[in-house]
């Protein structure tokens, strides 16, 4: 693979990656997290976050009503602690149908394709 | 921990000032918590590392800065991007030509023309550098006022309807380019006119010793000034008017043919009254030269390039007119077109 073509690729996963992120962080934030755990129970699940990603998103999430958040003291520090508002449950019930038609459509596509 | 301390500050400088506290406490905490947790799994490694690979991590202050802005973060946007670069070219090239004529129109005077071009060329290049710093400087602020006042007239999402796209031939489509093209130079020409043109509309003289720009224009420019300041205000106004309403109509037509007529009448005033070009030869006597230089200068001016100007005027004027029939006729077929009824509708 030539660096254009493998960095167009990781650009590209990197694009995928971003899509599901929102429905991910909207999914676990149905239990009250904080950012850096947050990060670590998407990691233990398989999905590692860039850490210049994660913040800002959930800043801009919020912003968008799709995420509440409080101060609250944690082990002697400050953390913002993220939970998944009443708007964003809604937006996470569409994209979630979103999810399953695109992925059932992909899955139809491939089979198509080696079926051929 | 003086690194996160830095790193934060960096982000945070470039925030606006409303996320600029909240944003830094978060960012300070989740970075310490990080790098104890990472020095927590690796109890060897030197902590400064640790710090310098978590903050690797999160990416260069700047990049992460521009995460957290969720505005455009541009002053000309990709819509009025082309028309800005030809802007820019036109306008740097409109500014060499002026230099270049003042520096030949000087040349005719005194012996040495080469000599005097170099020393000419030598003396513009810095009045060259300045105007050219401030006229693109003055694009770009006249591009953000279009950018911002003109918004976006296309509709967007599930609104929009293919039928509502102008036909080919239409003749109230806009140009969009052409139309934001007309607004900028309009504006330019409001702040070169009433702020630069005994800089710009002149000549480099060299006499003897002394050499230096002799500004051209006279009283009958300065008395024409509100008209024109008017017949700018106007074209401005109705071209912003015109792209919010993405095409023209019959009420915006008529106003441009009066803005026309205007400017026709202006033309008019400048081709057959008093010349706008005049030299002044009191102040040239005040600004070094001699009386005979100032006197003789002022007839070369008279007899010349007054008569010159005054048939460009006139073409103008002429140019102007057919331009004004031009548009009596856009209006009369516009107004039949419209009230065509639409095909698949």
């Amino acid at each position: 693979m030539s660096p254009s073509t493998k960095s167009v690729t990781e650009n590209l996963v990197a694009e995928l990656r971003r899509g599901v992120l929102v429905l991910a962080i909207l999914t676990q934030l149905a239990e009250e997290l904080y950012g850096y755990a947050l990060r670590e129970r998407l990691a233990e699940q398989g999905l590692e976050v860039p850490e210049g990603t994660l913040y800002p998103l959930l800043r801009r999430l919020e912003m968008q009503g799709l995420l509440e958040s409080r101060w609250q003291l944690g082990e002697g520090r400050p953390r913002r602690y993220y939970k998944t508002s009443k708007a964003g449950r809604k937006t996470l019930g569409e994209l979630s149908k979103e999810w399953i038609f695109l992925e059932k459509a992909l899955n139809r596509i491939r089979q198509a394709k080696s079926g051929s | 921990m003086d690194l996160i301390e830095r790193y934060v500050h960096e982000v945070t400088s470039a925030l606006p000032r409303k996320l600029r506290k909240d944003v830094s406490k978060e960012l300070r905490s989740t970075l310490e918590e990080t790098v104890e947790s990472r020095q927590h799994r690796n109890p060897t490694e030197d902590p400064e590392e640790l710090a310098v690979a978590v903050l690797k991590d999160f990416g260069p202050p700047r990049e992460l800065a521009s995460s957290y802005r969720q505005e455009a973060q541009y002053l000309v946007g990709p819509t009025l991007y082309p028309a800005f670069r030809t802007t820019i070219r036109i306008c740097v090239l409109a500014l060499v030509g002026l230099i270049l004529l003042g520096l030949l129109t000087g040349l005719g005077s005194g012996p040495s023309p080469v000599k005097r071009l170099f020393q000419g060329l030598v003396e513009s290049f810095d009045s060259f550098l300045t105007a050219s710093l401030t006229l693109i400087g003055l694009v770009v602020v006249v591009f953000v006022i279009v950018e911002r006042a003109s918004g976006d007239s296309r509709i967007s999402g599930r609104d929009w309807d293919p039928r509502s796209l102008p036909s080919v031939e239409d003749p109230n489509r806009i140009s969009r380019l052409g139309m934001v093209i007309k607004i900028a130079f309009l504006m330019l020409l409001f702040y070169l006119a009433n702020f630069e043109s005994h800089r710009l509309i002149g000549s480099f003289l060299s006499v003897g010793d002394k050499s230096g720009w002799v500004p051209f224009l006279g009283p009958a420019f300065r008395e024409t000034l509100g008209l024109l300041n008017l017949i700018i205000v106007l074209d401005v106004t109705l071209g912003i008017w015109v792209l919010r309403q993405g095409r023209w109509r019959p009420l915006t037509r008529w106003l441009d043919l009066g803005t026309t007529l205007l400017f026709a009448y202006l033309l008019f005033r400048l081709a057959f009254g008093p010349s706008p070009v005049e030299i002044d030869p009191e102040w040239m006597v005040r600004n070094g030269w001699s009386p005979e230089t100032a006197a003789w200068y002022a007839d070369l001016t008279r007899e010349t390039l007054s008569p010159m100007l005054a048939i460009a005027l006139k073409l103008g004027f002429l140019g102007t007119c057919i331009g004004a029939l031009g548009q009596l006729k856009l209006l009369v077929i516009g107004n039949r077109s419209s009230r065509r009824p639409m095909q698949g509708s």
